[in-house]
């Protein structure tokens, strides 16, 4: 089983022309810290793959038709990340990109044990809201009447945090999170509790009708 | 950590946190995309890396990042093991190495990952359970339960 496993993933690499690419923007990289770091990542390398995803997966295309509807703007989250969304010429590739603090640790801090939820220059200890199932909510609008829910929770081994973003509407944008180890109900029940999918099928079945 | 060494990691190990993400993910396309994260991360965070663990660190930085991506409810793509094929990148596989291959991309993800890390790595269920969080028992349990379902879908396929 050892052998052949090996024998069969040595044969799947990384595309020769991609590897390079990567290379060459890894050596481009300057970083002083503080500062704002671009970070460019491709989210879908042509329409007709995105019209494949549409197609071929129900669970996302809820999503992937809101994504759509965003797909060039400016969203910004509340600790001054952004996500810039750019559509080509052809509109057959859509871009993205992330402009964050270097030093952004996003909005957990654990201390002895203690779980802290760090936005705006202050921080609170919401250890006693956390667990496996149970998080820590926060909610604010921005300049732009845009909200963001931000929700902190599990274990102090494994505290992290999700921030769902919402227009002046109310309709639902994007998401980012940092969510360490297995222990991921909570983020499935908080995101369920904002009415946004969660990928967890037995709580979207509402998106996937 | 300078470019130069970041180079260095790239060069050595960025074909391992390839073939992680793409037990992952299941789309050498998104696990492309990973890679470049991965090594993104790195550099942005100076992380100080142990001699002689880069690579455990590579792959637990990639086990994380993978994690989140998924979580990420409008990024997942779920797909049949006919589009992971197209979307290979590989030598021409034997077809008993096809059959494996394709085994493998239909067993459930928490399998998928332990029996990766165990097989191709080599990782012990200890080193296991600290790149994946998980304790070393159970990393065991799926990778009894891995092999089961394993040996279940190959007599299906």
């Amino acid at each position: 089983m050892k052998d052949i496993y090996k024998n069969t993933f040595n044969k799947i690499n990384i595309n020769e022309h991609k590897k390079n690419e990567m290379r060459n923007n890894l050596k481009e990289l300057q970083v002083s810290k503080g500062k704002k770091v671009p970070v460019w990542m491709k989210v879908s390398v042509a329409a007709a793959m995105m019209v494949a995803v549409l197609m071929c997966i129900p669970t996302t295309r809820t999503i992937a038709a809101n994504a759509l509807k965003y797909v060039t703007g400016v969203f910004k989250f509340s600790d001054g990340s952004q996500v810039s969304v750019v559509q080509n010429d052809t509109k057959d590739e859509v871009s993205v990109a992330v402009t964050m603090d270097v030093d952004e640790q996003g909005y957990v801090e654990v201390v002895d044990e203690r779980i802290y939820f760090v936005h705006n220059n202050s921080k609170m200890d919401v250890t006693d809201f956390c667990s496996e199932t149970k998080y820590y909510q926060y909610e604010e609008i921005d300049e732009n009447g845009y909200k963001h829910m931000i929700f902190v929770g599990g274990t102090f081994e494994y505290a992290g945090w999700v921030e769902l973003l919402f227009d002046s509407e109310g309709k639902y944008i994007t998401n980012r999170m940092s969510v360490p180890g297995d222990c991921d109900t909570w983020v499935e029940l908080a995101m369920d509790s904002a009415g946004v999918p969660t990928g967890n099928p037995e709580l979207d079945k509402e998106f996937l009708e | 950590m300078s470019n130069e060494e970041l180079l260095k990691l790239y060069d050595q190990y960025s074909e391992h946190v390839f073939r992680l993400a793409c037990s992952f993910l299941g789309s050498p396309v998104d696990a492309e995309d990973m890679v470049q994260n991965v090594f993104l991360k790195v550099y942005e965070k100076q992380c100080n890396i142990d001699k002689g663990k880069e690579k455990a660190f590579l792959l637990k930085v990639t086990a994380n990042c993978c994690r989140d991506y998924l979580r990420q409810a409008n990024k997942r793509r779920v797909l049949a093991y006919d589009d992971v094929e197209n979307e290979l990148y590989y030598e021409s596989l034997s077809s008993e190495e096809s059959e494996l291959l394709q085994a493998i991309m239909n067993l459930p993800r928490k399998y998928r990952i332990v029996i990766h890390l165990h097989y191709y790595e080599g990782y012990t269920f200890k080193e296991i359970g600290h790149i994946l969080h998980l304790s070393p028992s159970a990393v065991s349990m799926r990778i009894h339960r891995g092999r089961e379902e394993l040996k279940r879908i190959s007599r299906e396929v």
